[in-house]
């Protein structure tokens, strides 16, 4: 195990290393200026020039990938010419409400699409098998972008329900930072209207990022639970007399539990590049609309920095995939262990 | 699966019982849509208008000027001031504090000033005449220009002043990493926090030797929103109070819903204006550019901007002090003309390329029309945008022959800072690369000129080179819309400005 954990770990330092040199030279070969965009406009060509000299913009191009990297070995993502803060401070302030957006979206997209599934596969090929399939479909088929503004437009502009964007509600004043995460900052300032005003801001960004996924989870849980429902062992609990609930909790969600765990893993990717969207519409104070806005003034160094962050979360979710399957389903066997 | 349904069916009650308490208002706060997050909120470097959002009511001036007549110059941290050839001299305003409890004096003027044009950035370019700043006392200071200026006190008008300890304390910088989150003014306005992605916070300041009106906002909210839509939809649903670069079919559609009503007023040169490169072929010969400027469809323009625009005749609008535009002839559509000047050209089936900075519908769109309007002289406009600086940089290189860009004038009475970035040498804006010797002389001369019907006439004739140069195509130049909800009151809109709040001015009519 130990021997199969290095080896995986050393393939993922050698993705982040490449994602950074592709990045470092992919992000020079657009034709930006970064130090006629700190200068601002109105200033003279003399101001542009001291700023590329006072961030060794002048310096040429292998000269400052080995600065980069220095810093990078050192921990150090560089400065974004945006919001003139160092990238590190940039993600310790923006990653936290990406990562509660996301885990939130997570935790309601595996609740939502296994309550789904248990549903259909209750009776396969039924009326209820075949709305839920064609709902989650058209979910599905539905781009990002129209369906978080469809939300918008039905759940703030006419019902009124819901808020439009931001992640609290504008003219409160929100729970002091403790960790970043706002649900977990309300409780722990004891504020209950904090923490259902900070879940109400969550409800559309997450739907529609549950809507979007909710297809592929609920497919493949409910071919998992058809699969599993023929098996002798649970023909055996039936027979014993056991409820259908604890059949399906007890018994039969571990078996299914896999194949939904392997399409999470790969639509970690999917979830990444729809956050941007998610967060550019409801303007949620994330990494993905901070990526969206570094891409829009070619900011070098948070573009390779969410490259490297986005790379790493990968690299570690399909690690930890990997240790927990065994967990799950002792049958399985990490390979090299 | 019940137990399932149930707790669903609790979370969904709580949530929605959780909606009607978080979405009331608390008390005097106004939140603000603004179409961007600041980069810096260093005055010193502050130049866009979410940027100018927080400097402008955070911050004094020395002077200010009546919005309705900006000719006319009003007293602000300064409450006399007078020139004398190269020397101006301010009196200052007695017992006035920075939000830190400081008190405003001569030094911080000096100190302020000394710091701007060292970093060179923002709006230095409107006192860069400047030579140097002397304390005479606590209240009284001299700045002298590099020669004669009769508009320093009007430029000083869009200049804030900083406190001189936190230009000292704050780093060895100039405190240019301070500045660039942290702010003290002396303004009506104090700010409170910045939480990034989301919103800066402002509260009023009750100490402020200024007057608010009845019924003043006592909290802020600045909250960035870069989608235009939902600065209208958020507007709408009273979500916001106000939002800047609302699109006008929206703006137009929510002021004349119950509730709302419109506010216009002036501030554009020019929305859009393209700029042809003048050393690049074929926007190098001047017959060529004259064809475009004459082909272009000024109609198209103003269909689009549904009734609230004017062609423009040159750079400078009527309503500008000493605008030379009535005197101007008009500048429209004339497709045998533009047919004629192609011809004396000698250029035929040209291909040009048209730099066009992102996140501007309204630029895109005069690009498609100059592309349209191109094509019926059989020349064919290739339209590439890129973010901002990069399309600058871009007809800059030669490797672009026209650029979008919009104008305003930040400067309530000065007209030749405008013209020195747009059409002198080395202008930032100065695209295309225009130069005329006699139009640098004017705009130098202008000015030292204490005669206003002198400078009146130098003015004009300075328009007329930039026009008879065919160097731009003013597309149109709209009025700028705000939809303002009837439950406020106060705002109005600065025609030396972008399209930015008074905060101070603002008040709940509820």
């Amino acid at each position: 195990m130990v021997g199969f954990l290095l080896r995986r770990l050393v393939w993922g330092l050698l993705v982040l290393l490449s994602v950074a040199v592709i990045t470092f030279i992919l992000s020079r070969v657009v034709p930006a200026d970064p130090a006629a965009f700190l200068a601002g406009q109105n200033a003279s060509e003399a101001t542009v020039q001291r700023i590329r000299v006072e961030h060794g913009l002048d310096r040429p191009l292998p000269a400052q990938f080995v600065s980069y990297m220095a810093g990078l070995a050192r921990g150090d993502l560089g400065e974004s010419i945006r919001t003139r803060r160092s990238v590190s401070a940039d993600l310790a302030q923006y990653l936290p409400a990406t990562l509660e957006l996301l885990f939130v979206s997570f935790v309601f997209y595996l609740a939502i699409s296994f309550f789904l599934a248990a549903l259909a596969a209750r009776r396969p090929g039924g009326a209820v098998d075949g709305v839920i399939r064609l709902l989650t479909m058209v979910g599905t088929g539905i781009p990002v972008f129209w369906l978080g503004m469809t939300l918008q437009f039905v759940f703030f502009y006419k019902l009124h329900w819901l808020p439009l964007d931001a992640r609290f509600p504008i003219r409160e004043s929100a729970p002091p930072v403790v960790t970043g995460f706002l649900l977990v900052d309300s409780l722990l300032a004891g504020s209950l209207t904090a923490f259902f005003g900070s879940l109400q801001h969550l409800a559309l960004p997450a739907a529609t990022i549950v809507i979007n996924l909710l297809a592929v989870g609920t497919r493949l849980t409910r071919a998992a639970l058809i699969r599993e429902q023929d098996r002798l062992y649970v023909r055996t609990a039936r027979g014993k007399g056991l409820s259908p609930r604890r059949i399906l909790f007890k018994h039969m969600l571990r078996n299914a539990l896999s194949p939904i765990l392997t399409a999470t893993t790969m639509q970690f990717g999917y979830m990444i590049s729809w956050v941007i969207l998610v967060e550019v519409i409801f303007d949620w104070p994330g990494i993905g609309l901070y990526a969206y806005q570094s891409f829009q003034v070619f900011d070098y160094s948070p573009v390779i920095a969410l490259a490297l962050v986005s790379t790493a979360g990968f690299v570690i979710i399909n690690l930890a995939m990997d240790l927990i399957y065994p967990i799950i389903d002792p049958r399985v066997q990490s390979v090299g262990a | 699966m019940k137990g399932l349904q149930r707790i669903s069916g609790i979370a969904l009650v709580m949530l929605l019982g959780a909606v009607s308490p978080a979405l009331a208002e608390t008390g005097l706060t106004f939140v603000y849509a603004d179409a961007g997050e600041p980069s810096t909120i260093d005055p010193a470097k502050a130049n866009i208008n979410w940027e100018l959002t927080v400097t402008r009511n955070v911050y004094d001036r020395l002077v200010d000027f009546d919005l309705s007549d900006p000719s006319r110059l009003l007293p602000a941290l300064a409450t006399e001031w007078k020139q004398d050839g190269k020397t101006w001299t301010f009196k200052l305003r007695d017992g006035v504090k920075f939000h830190n409890g400081a008190t405003f004096d001569a030094t911080d003027v000096k100190a302020t000033l000394d710091r701007l044009l060292k970093i060179g950035q923002g709006q230095s370019y409107l006192v860069d005449d400047i030579e140097s700043v002397t304390v005479v006392d606590p209240l009284t200071v001299k700045i002298e220009t590099k020669a004669p200026t009769v508009f320093l006190a009007s430029n000083l008008s869009r200049i804030e002043m900083l406190s001189h300890e936190d230009i000292a304390k704050h780093g060895d910088d100039l405190a240019q990493a301070w500045f660039n989150d942290h702010a003290n003014g002396t303004g009506p306005y104090e700010f409170v926090s910045w939480t990034r992605g989301a919103q800066i916070e402002l509260k009023r300041n009750d100490k402020w030797w200024g007057k608010f009106p009845d019924k003043p906002f006592d909290r802020v909210i600045d909250r960035f929103v870069t989608d235009g839509a939902n600065r209208a939809r958020g507007v709408e649903g009273g979500e916001f109070d106000l939002a800047n670069f609302v699109p006008l079919d929206e703006a137009l559609r929510i002021s004349s819903e119950s509730g709302f009503h419109l506010v216009e007023g002036n501030n554009l040169w020019a929305w859009p204006a393209i700029y042809l490169n003048m050393d690049l072929a074929p926007t190098n010969n001047k017959d060529f550019r004259n064809a475009l400027v004459k082909a272009f469809d000024y109609n198209a323009m103003l269909q689009s901007y549904q009734g609230k625009a004017v062609t423009p005749r040159g750079p400078v609008p009527s309503w500008f002090p000493g605008s030379p535009e009535k005197d101007e002839p008009e500048i429209k559509t004339d497709l045998a003309a533009a047919k004629a000047a192609l011809a004396a050209s000698g250029i035929s089936n040209a291909k040009m390329k048209c730099s066009v900075p992102a996140g501007f519908p309204e630029f895109r769109f005069a690009a498609t029309v100059l592309q349209s309007s191109a094509a019926q002289l059989g020349v064919t406009v290739e339209i590439e945008e890129l973010p901002f600086v990069e399309a600058i940089t871009t007809i800059k290189t030669d490797k672009s022959n026209c650029f979008v860009l919009g104008n305003a004038n930040l400067s309530p009475t000065d007209a030749t800072k405008f013209f020195a970035a747009h059409y002198l040498k080395g202008g930032f804006y100065n695209s295309g690369k225009f130069f005329d010797p006699t139009l640098q002389d004017l705009i130098a001369k202008l000015p030292t000129v204490s005669d206003p019907a002198e400078r009146e006439k130098l003015l004009k004739q300075a328009a007329d080179i930039v026009v008879n140069a065919h160097y731009i195509i003013w597309t149109a130049r709209p009025k700028t819309v705000v939809p303002e909800p009837d439950r406020i009151g106060g705002y109005r809109i600065d025609p030396a400005e972008y399209i930015n709040a008074r905060f101070w001015e603002l008040h709940s009519n509820s």
